[in-house]
């Protein structure tokens, strides 16, 4: 059973202008859940239409129109999996996002265009519809190499990386997010070094992007936990984002273990080339 | 060119996350900012130093990304000095911070929506 848990020092009370009358449709046996996602988008302004299998949802999808699916990973008879494969059998495209205890491990990567982890949180779900919802174009087709502005959308695809973003700053978070989606990633997030080592455990990740000043337990904090917790082939590379342009900040992080760097604001260049440096890791 | 907003660095956001993005991002920090502030103001009143110099910060970090020089420069003063042993030159600090704040908005919002 969901619970929902809320979002660290954030609150995403009331109508927000990006999800506001955006269709979403929930498919889920449990009955808690589904009244936890309905209520809960409803208050962010979004229609939430509910199902509780993957029967009602295909013969929900003939008639109506969503932008969005959220699509449980354990129901009796049709799984989420084996629903969203029969979604897009259908002609749908719409993004389908998994909810799943499991995390993403469940799914090959290209039917759901994220997770949500369970007990879901608050600032992960609007996190995840805003991220899938904000987008200001119509999705661009798979393979448009090197945009006008000079952000190549094909990275993820050739250098995969499994992304965990530390970040607590709602601004820093969405637009490191948006440019990290500019380049073909998407990304988890965590609101504190508590969430990100939840997160660790919880499934494997090749990177975490470290803010360092976290509330709770801060960035350098959570690194010397990781770094004593897991030998460097079983943990993620950890690269730090400060807005620190203090002499010394760099060689702190470095010596809390983190393996990288880059400032806040953050650049396209420094991060793509951070993100070249990273090797993804085998299996878990 | 004024030494409100950068705008070099405004139009570079602009270039690299997309203008209408950018519009919400604005948004967002605007909505964010207030409640900064007012966490800025209760550490003050409380003297908790931590909390006085994350707020200063997230308000400093910030007002980088979208080139806001002036609120920016005043936000990292108060984070780098942190709590002054006199309350009240923190509290005139954050009166003219606010200032900062308010030119800022205007000055984004009317940037943002080209």
């Amino acid at each position: 059973m969901a619970q929902l848990v809320p979002g660290q020092r954030r609150d995403f009370i009331g109508e927000q202008p990006v999800l506001k009358g955006k269709r979403v449709l929930v498919v889920d046996d449990n009955a808690t859940n589904r009244r936890i996602l309905a209520l809960q988008t409803a208050k962010w302004g979004m229609v939430a239409l509910t199902c509780e299998d993957g029967a009602q949802a295909l013969a929900l999808l003939q008639t109506e129109t969503c932008e969005l699916a959220i699509l449980d990973m354990h129901m009796p008879g049709m799984d989420g999996i084996e629903l969203a494969h029969r979604i897009r059998a259908g002609g749908n495209t719409l993004p389908l996002v998994l909810f799943s205890s499991l995390g993403r491990r469940e799914a090959q990567d290209s039917l759901f265009a994220a997770t949500l982890a369970k007990p879901l949180r608050q600032s992960q779900l609007f996190d995840t519809l805003v991220t899938l919802l904000a987008q200001d174009m119509p999705r661009r087709p798979a393979a448009t190499a090197p945009a006008k502005d000079g952000i190549d959308s094909t990275l993820g695809q050739r250098h995969p990386l499994r992304i965990l973003l530390a970040e607590d700053n709602v601004v820093n978070q969405k637009l490191a997010l948006r440019l990290l989606q500019r380049m073909g990633y998407r990304a988890d997030v965590a609101g504190n070094g508590i969430e990100v080592i939840e997160s660790i455990e919880r499934q494997p990740y090749d990177l975490v992007l470290m803010d360092v000043q976290m509330p709770e337990m801060d960035g350098l904090e959570a690194t010397r936990r990781i770094t004593s917790r897991w030998p460097a082939r079983d943990r993620p590379r950890i690269v730090a984002m400060t807005a620190n342009a203090m002499a010394g900040d760099r060689e702190q992080c470095l010596a809390a273990g983190m393996d990288d760097y880059v400032t806040k604001p953050i650049r396209v260049d420094e991060l793509v080339a951070a993100l070249g440096r990273i090797k993804p890791r085998q299996g878990h | 060119m004024n030494d409100v907003i950068d705008e070099a660095v405004f139009t570079e956001l602009q270039d690299t996350a997309g203008a209408e993005f950018v519009l919400e991002l604005v948004g967002t920090f605007l909505e964010e900012a207030p409640g900064l502030m007012a966490e800025l103001r209760a550490a003050r009143d409380a003297a908790h130093a931590d909390n006085f110099r994350r707020a200063a910060h997230s308000l400093k970090s910030n007002s980088q990304t979208f080139g806001a020089l002036r609120l920016a420069a005043a936000a990292r003063a108060l984070e780098l000095a942190g709590l002054h042993p006199d309350p009240a030159t923190d509290r005139q600090a954050i009166v003219a911070l606010q200032a900062a704040l308010d030119e800022a908005a205007a000055a984004l919002q009317e940037l943002a929506r080209g």
